[in-house]
């Protein structure tokens, strides 16, 4: 099944797209999600992800809902659900 | 809205002053002003001598009693790889933080002919503004009049207006 990802700031510049559609197993869960994800976009993991968690507060929303601990979130997935990740956004 | 403003260490009144007044002078909001509360312990990185600004974010959103609570400080922030940042926040979240400690007239290359303290009460009205913008679920803005335009540098700062763009007013007023 397809879910589709939302990317947001910093992200988005690095994808070249605020929007991605990544192919998920049936069961898969929002950690399997972000996995498929940046096993597709080494790019985005290189900037999201340091010891094996989102880095610098990146949040993950499902279904509009922001995820706790989203790297080992266990809840399933159904086809066509929204993910997104959303970085801090930094400057001023 | 409600916006609670949170003082971190030793902040003077004016700055926060002029924060109720940035806000009040662009969004329909209620401000009320925090307690000041101490540096969150963990932030200092004595490595860079500076403070991270997630922390002071974290430490907004624990105490602040507003929808938006926003951290204000006069430590110097930073944030992953980025030299400085003047704020810090959430897109559609909570919680921000903005620091003075690189608005004050004398750093980085700004320019402006009025007096040091009416462009330094300037820059705060205009970071409080952003970090709030960000917090209602505007990104960078590509107008450089616009109070949501990215500022690397007070320079940027400098060049941007109080408010926000007509496109941006018509997202979140």
């Amino acid at each position: 099944m397809d879910v589709h990802w939302k990317l947001f700031a910093t992200l988005r510049e690095i994808a070249g797209t605020g929007e991605l559609s990544v192919e998920v197993p049936t069961d898969a869960t929002v950690a399997d999600a972000i996995d498929r994800l940046f096993e597709e976009y080494p790019r985005l993991e290189a900037h999201a992800r340091e010891d094996g968690a989102l880095a610098g507060h990146i949040r993950a929303i499902h279904e509009g809902t922001t995820v706790e601990d989203p790297e080992t979130a266990d809840q399933q997935l159904s086809h066509d659900d929204e993910l997104a990740l959303v970085p801090p956004l930094s400057g001023g | 809205m409600h916006v609670d403003i949170v003082p971190v260490g030793d902040l003077p009144a004016a700055v926060k002053r002029e924060a109720s007044a940035g806000l009040r002078s662009v969004f329909d909001c209620d401000v009320s002003v925090h307690d000041a509360q101490s540096v969150p312990p963990g932030a200092y990185d004595p490595d860079r001598d500076q403070y991270r600004a997630e922390e002071f974010i974290d430490l907004a959103k624990r105490v602040g009693v507003g929808e938006k609570n926003v951290a204000v400080t006069n430590k110097d922030l930073f944030y992953r790889r980025r030299n400085y940042v003047f704020g810090l926040a959430y897109l559609d979240g909570s919680g921000s933080v903005i620091s003075t400690h690189r608005l004050q007239t004398s750093s980085d290359g700004g320019f402006s002919n009025k007096p040091a303290s009416e462009v330094f009460a300037e820059r705060v009205r205009k970071e409080i503004v952003h970090e709030i913008g960000h917090t209602l679920g505007l990104e960078h803005c590509d107008n450089k009049r616009c109070v949501m335009s990215f500022s690397p540098t007070v320079r940027e700062v400098d060049v941007k207006e109080q408010t926000l763009c007509g496109s941006c007013q018509r997202r979140v007023l």
